[in-house]
């Protein structure tokens, strides 16, 4: 009883209070405390609610707060307050929701890309309604992500977000892709275990790969060096703008070394005709592949004779010098040494001895010597056709 | 026939020379000279045809046919 006397005594204080102050400005803060119930409305019940708890020292966060000005009690000042405001309608509170901040973006802006690089941008919070003017956006949570490919040159992008409210505009150089120029050996020819493979790029390329083997790369020149396993070769090489793959076949290792497989001489031969050489102006050997080395016309004691020689192809060649003509009835020795491209060497030595000018002995004639032999004869000829030698 | 050739190429080696050619291999020289049997003998004077004959035959017979050719007297 003494406490609903006591609440009628505050309430008819408060009521007067009103009358006095209610033109009073007030500030949104003050009304929102003094809407104890938060109804939107400052009333009866909010007045009761300070009333029931009157005396009491509310914590900060109690709901509902009936303690109106925030000293720590519930008093005649929290009744007054309400009062004072009583029939007000308190206005609800702005919610402010902030836009989403662009921070940074990977690549910066003002680099270089490549066309089909990602970038990637960073938000303080995940961005809505996010349009890019160029390529593909994919959100994630604060990060958005913008793939190509992108068009090669400058490069203007344009973000935006929140409905339209926010952009963001990035600038870039797209370079221009790198591209095959060709390939050295060609597609599909044959290798050896130890060969280099050349390709050649209009620009230098970047994150070369290759399957086989390891690339150097010097400016546009890009190459693989063996060895290679023997047998087909698939060799795919990728690089930032694309790849490819090539086709070759690694041949086993040459091991043989060359042959002579013919000449103009052979070892061993006796009674070869000087005048048909000489009237020939050259000697050759033919080897069983292409070769390199030298080659020379020696007397049996080894002095070189002054014939030029040179192994070209798979040929040597001993070419005769002006005053340096064959003699009869001398000994000679082409000597020398040829190498493969593999490096297996084959060690020269063909001996001749060429006939006596009076000999006797039926010398044998071949088409490519009849002219020099028969008819460049001073000597009467008697040339017999046989077969079968 | 081989033995009288070489006998006759060494016998008279400081009058001629005797030059021998394959016609299974050297086809050229052979078809040139419209060879159509062996074995055929041309006997060749200053890079020139002074005649020729054909046959196998006895050594005196083809040292004075060659002679003959040759316009040379037998002295031997």
């Amino acid at each position: 009883m003494k406490r609903l006397i006591c609440l009628l005594l505050i309430l008819s204080l408060a009521m007067l209070v009103l009358t006095v102050s209610y033109a009073q400005d007030t500030d949104p803060d003050t009304l929102w405390a003094a809407d104890v119930n938060t109804d939107g409305v400052i009333n009866i019940l909010d007045l009761t609610l300070v009333a029931s708890h009157f005396g009491e020292t509310p914590t900060a966060d109690q709901s509902p707060n009936p303690d109106v000005n925030g000293d720590g009690s519930v008093n005649i000042l929290d009744l007054t307050l309400v009062a004072s405001h009583f029939g007000k309608t308190v206005p609800p509170p702005v919610v402010f929701v902030r836009t989403p901040l662009f921070l940074r973006a990977d690549p910066a802006a003002n680099s270089q890309l490549d066309v089909n690089d990602a970038i990637t941008v960073t938000f303080d919070k995940t961005p809505e309604d996010v349009t890019v003017s160029t390529g593909v956006a994919i959100v994630d949570d604060k990060i958005v992500t913008i793939t190509g490919p992108f068009t090669a040159g400058p490069l203007a992008l344009t973000i935006t977000w929140s409905d339209g409210t926010q952009t963001q505009t990035l600038t870039y150089t797209v370079k221009q892709p790198v591209a095959f120029v060709g390939v050295d050996p060609t597609i599909d020819s044959e290798l050896t275990v130890n060969d280099t493979i050349t390709f050649t790029f209009d620009s230098p390329p970047d994150h070369v790969t290759v399957n086989v083997g390891d690339a150097t790369i010097d400016g546009k020149i890009v190459t693989i060096q063996g060895p290679f396993t023997p047998g087909p070769l698939n060799l795919k090489i990728t690089w930032n703008d694309g790849s490819l793959t090539f086709t070759y076949t690694v041949a086993e290792p040459d091991t043989d070394a060359p042959d002579i497989t013919s000449g103009t001489v052979s070892n061993g031969a006796k009674d070869v005709d000087p005048k048909a050489i000489n009237s020939n102006l050259r000697i050759e050997i033919e080897f069983s592949e292409a070769v390199s080395g030298n080659i020379a016309l020696q007397t049996a004691a080894g002095v070189d004779i002054g014939w030029l020689g040179r192994v070209e192809g798979n040929k040597g060649i001993l070419e005769l010098v002006k005053g340096k003509e064959l003699g009869n009835e001398i000994t000679y020795v082409i000597a020398g040494k040829v190498e493969d491209a593999a490096g297996n060497s084959t060690d020269i030595s063909i001996t001749f001895t060429t006939a006596s000018k009076t000999s006797g002995i039926p010398i044998e004639v071949t088409d490519a010597t009849f002219d020099s032999v028969v008819l460049g004869s001073e000597v009467p000829i008697v040339l017999e056709y046989i077969k079968d030698g | 026939m081989r033995p009288v050739v070489a006998e006759v190429a060494l016998e008279y080696r400081e009058t001629f020379s005797f030059v021998k050619l394959d016609v299974n291999t050297q086809r050229e020289k052979t078809l040139e000279y419209r060879i159509r049997g062996t074995p055929t003998y041309i006997v060749f004077k200053d890079g020139e045809i002074a005649g020729g004959f054909v046959g196998a035959m006895p050594k005196a017979e083809l040292v004075q046919r060659i002679l003959g050719i040759l316009e040379i007297e037998e002295t031997e």
